[in-house]
């Protein structure tokens, strides 16, 4: 015999050992005095008793047979103990019960019709899948069971069951199936959820872009747009714009975030790169800046209500010196005042400056508000900039009766910070004592006593 | 000439730990001097002090694990300690290293601790680790000297060896009057968890008081899971079995009936 052949014939020989030894070791996974008992325990009229023969049919007991003799039990037990069963028969996994939880779905109880319908996500398989979405529509807890098993299933051809149903399923489903997809992370879907966000039911194309938000990559932001674009202004383009925004967020390099979507932005046409102006906006970076500006500075109404809206979404203060010049000389007032309520949010974000850069120019933006709403805003998003600076700013409006309650609520969430309460004791004791005398918030006070004490 | 009164003889002793292990290459070798100046800071010593000042003596402890000339030098030093006048926590650190090198030649001085009230605790801890059957032996040697908890101590400290030899000595106390006796020889016997040991427990199960129940119900069950362990599969189940019944508490059912279905899972 030649040296290949006797190598294969020990591999063969190997083989067969080794399924031998794995036919021994299923055959004999449990032993046989072990099964009657868990029987015994399951049927038992103590619950205590039926949980530990639970717990065996979850972790022990291993095996199909083990689980044929447990599934037999099903129909001998009355409906908590069949739901408490097939609860366990989830969790042991053996999709050997998958039969008898098909059958427990016709039960009059909805309490074992939902478990039957919990356990299918862990025993059930492609085939599964109709009927899970069927019961998305269902009344109680079947229609939340069915969600979590539609995202539990497991196989390699449930996501492509799940975009088969999308097809022909009303919207209100299609709504629910695109949660499933996101849910399940299922990155192989994305061109039919794309093609989803170009439904003719906002809803769906709604769900889509949420979706796409989490799931799609910077490849699929040329795509994405064309469901940005059919949006309808207000809160659907709002999260249109996110999903976008989103996905350029999640490149690691700052400098490449805004990249795709300028890429994508210049294939458009001239109408739509206007409508796409506000997403440029909230994605931000240098390049889109210029965009933006040559759009604020354009006579056309449209594209100058489309640049101010771009830049008032800015993620950052490098804005700051438009939103200024915008808030003072926009001829619009309540674009002025969008462009002030824009420089509030912006002055206090943590991008890298120091806390008193940030405060100061939150003060500009004090200096500048002219309603009690937009000097409580003010004070609001001071409680972003942690310093003690920030506290000797807001501790003079604790006495103002039109600021008092924001800056209680301002004062407190300072307080909150030990690294800056406990330098500097004396000047936070002084602030919360006024906040316990001022505050109407039973919440705020609490804490401010809290903080008082020492404690967090 | 001691290995810690000269640098030659500590380079030798540490130099087959460099061989060890990574770790113990990575340390330097204890200084003999400081050593020295440790065990004279050990005179005064207590917890609120630098514990720094004690390290060489942890370095040394560590390098006598891999060296066996270090290890009988250094020992007979510590023990030393113990029959000073030194500071009760001076002490607790001795027995601490003790726990770590000590032999059959440390175990007189630490069973003369047994019955002091101050140092009882910790001879315990060093004579529940010391591997010498000496030690297991002290341990039974001052049961009929002690009483309260120093010898509910050693009781327990007899469980913790798991000794066989100790199971006629802690069977003998099953019955004793002092309720908390009985159930810490119960505990122990428990631990030790040999066939011996659960003939001995099954014996007391109709005569024991009701003050003692929990703790013999305990017992037994610990010592089916040891027995099943060790593979005395039936033996577990008619521990099991035993506690079974309806006169048990439920809780005591709960877990005999989890230990029979672990014994019903497990293979001869």
């Amino acid at each position: 015999m030649k040296q290949g052949d006797l190598n294969r014939l020990a591999v063969f020989c190997l083989t067969v050992c080794l399924a031998i030894g794995g036919v021994a070791v299923a055959a004999d996974a449990s032993s046989d005095d072990l099964v009657p008992m868990v029987v015994n325990l399951l049927l038992d009229k103590d619950r205590d008793m039926r949980a530990l023969g639970l717990q065996q049919v979850r972790e022990a007991a291993k095996g199909p047979a083990a689980t044929r003799r447990f599934v037999a039990l099903l129909p001998k037990l009355p409906p908590d103990g069949q739901a408490a069963l097939l609860d366990a028969l989830a969790t042991r996994g053996d999709t050997t019960a998958r039969p008898a939880v098909l059958e427990m779905l016709h039960s009059r109880q909805e309490a074992v019709r939902a478990a039957a319908v919990r356990a299918l996500g862990a025993l059930g398989n492609a085939a599964d899948v109709p009927l899970l979405v069927r019961t998305l529509d269902a009344a109680g807890s079947e229609k939340a069971a069915a969600r979590t098993s539609l995202v539990q299933l497991m196989g390699p051809d449930v996501t492509a069951a799940l975009v088969g149903q999308m097809k022909h399923s009303p919207a209100e489903t299609k709504v629910k199936l695109l949660a499933v997809l996101g849910a399940r992370r299922a990155r192989d879907t994305i061109p039919a959820i794309l093609k989803a966000a170009l439904d003719d039911d906002a809803d769906v194309r709604t769900a889509a872009m949420r979706v796409l938000g989490q799931l799609a990559k910077p490849k699929h932001i040329p795509a994405m747009l064309k469901g940005l674009l059919k949006a309808r202004p207000g809160p659907e383009r709002d999260w249109a714009e996110k999903a976008v925004m989103f996905v350029c967020k999640r490149i690691p390099q700052a400098s490449q975030r805004a990249r795709p979507l300028l890429e994508a932005w210049k294939g458009l046409n001239a109408a739509d790169q206007v409508s796409v102006l506000p997403t440029l906006g909230r994605v931000g970076g240098p390049a889109s800046l210029k965009i933006v500006a040559e759009a604020i500075a354009d006579k056309d109404p449209r594209h100058h209500a489309a640049g101010v809206a771009a830049i008032c979404y800015w993620p950052d203060a490098s804005v700051a010196p438009q939103l200024i010049a915008l808030a003072r000389s926009e001829p619009d007032a309540p674009r002025r005042l969008l462009a002030l309520r824009a420089l509030i949010r912006v002055a206090a974000l943590p991008d890298g400056r120091s806390n008193a850069q940030r405060l100061v120019l939150l003060k500009k933006a004090m200096s500048m508000a002219t309603g009690d709403d937009d000097r409580n805003y003010v004070i609001k998003r001071a409680n972003a900039i942690r310093s003690i600076e920030t506290l000797r700013f807001v501790a003079p409006y604790l006495g103002q009766p039109a600021f008092a309650q924001q800056a209680c609520a301002t004062v407190v969430e300072l307080a909150h910070h030990r690294e800056l309460r406990e330098p500097n004791q004396a000047e936070f004791h002084r602030a919360l004592d006024v906040v316990i005398r001022t505050s109407k918030d039973p919440g705020v006070v609490d804490r401010a006593k809290r903080y008082q004490r020492g404690q967090t | 000439m001691m290995w810690y009164q000269t640098g030659t003889c500590l380079a030798m002793a540490t130099a087959p730990a460099a061989l060890s292990g990574a770790a113990l290459a990575a340390d330097p070798p204890p200084d003999a001097a400081a050593v020295n100046k440790a065990f004279e800071a050990l005179k005064s010593f207590d917890w609120g002090t630098d514990q720094k000042l004690l390290k060489p003596i942890d370095d040394a402890v560590m390098a006598a694990h891999s060296n066996a000339a270090l290890q009988r030098e250094l020992e007979p030093r510590l023990a030393a300690v113990l029959k000073t006048g030194a500071s009760r926590d001076a002490k607790d650190f001795v027995c601490r290293k003790l726990m770590l090198i000590g032999t059959a030649a440390s175990v007189p001085v630490l069973a003369e601790l047994l019955a002091d009230n101050d140092h009882s605790h910790m001879a315990r801890y060093a004579l529940e680790r010391i591997p010498a059957p000496e030690a297991a032996s002290a341990l039974r040697d001052a049961l009929p000297k002690l009483s309260g908890s120093l010898k509910i101590g050693v009781i327990g400290s007899l469980g913790v060896r798991r000794d066989a030899a100790s199971v006629s000595a802690l069977a003998s106390l099953l019955s004793d009057a002092d309720a908390k006796i009985a159930s810490a020889a119960m505990c122990a016997l428990g631990d030790t968890g040999n066939s011996e040991a659960a003939r001995a427990l099954s014996a007391c199960t109709k005569k024991a008081s009701k003050e003692v129940h929990p703790a013999l119900a305990d017992a037994l069950l610990v010592t089916a899971e040891r027995l099943l362990a060790d593979g005395k599969k039936a033996e577990a189940i008619a521990i099991y079995k035993s506690l079974g019944g309806e006169d048990q508490p439920k809780l005591i059912r709960l877990a005999a009936t989890h230990g029979l279905l672990v014994a019903a899972g497990k293979k001869e």
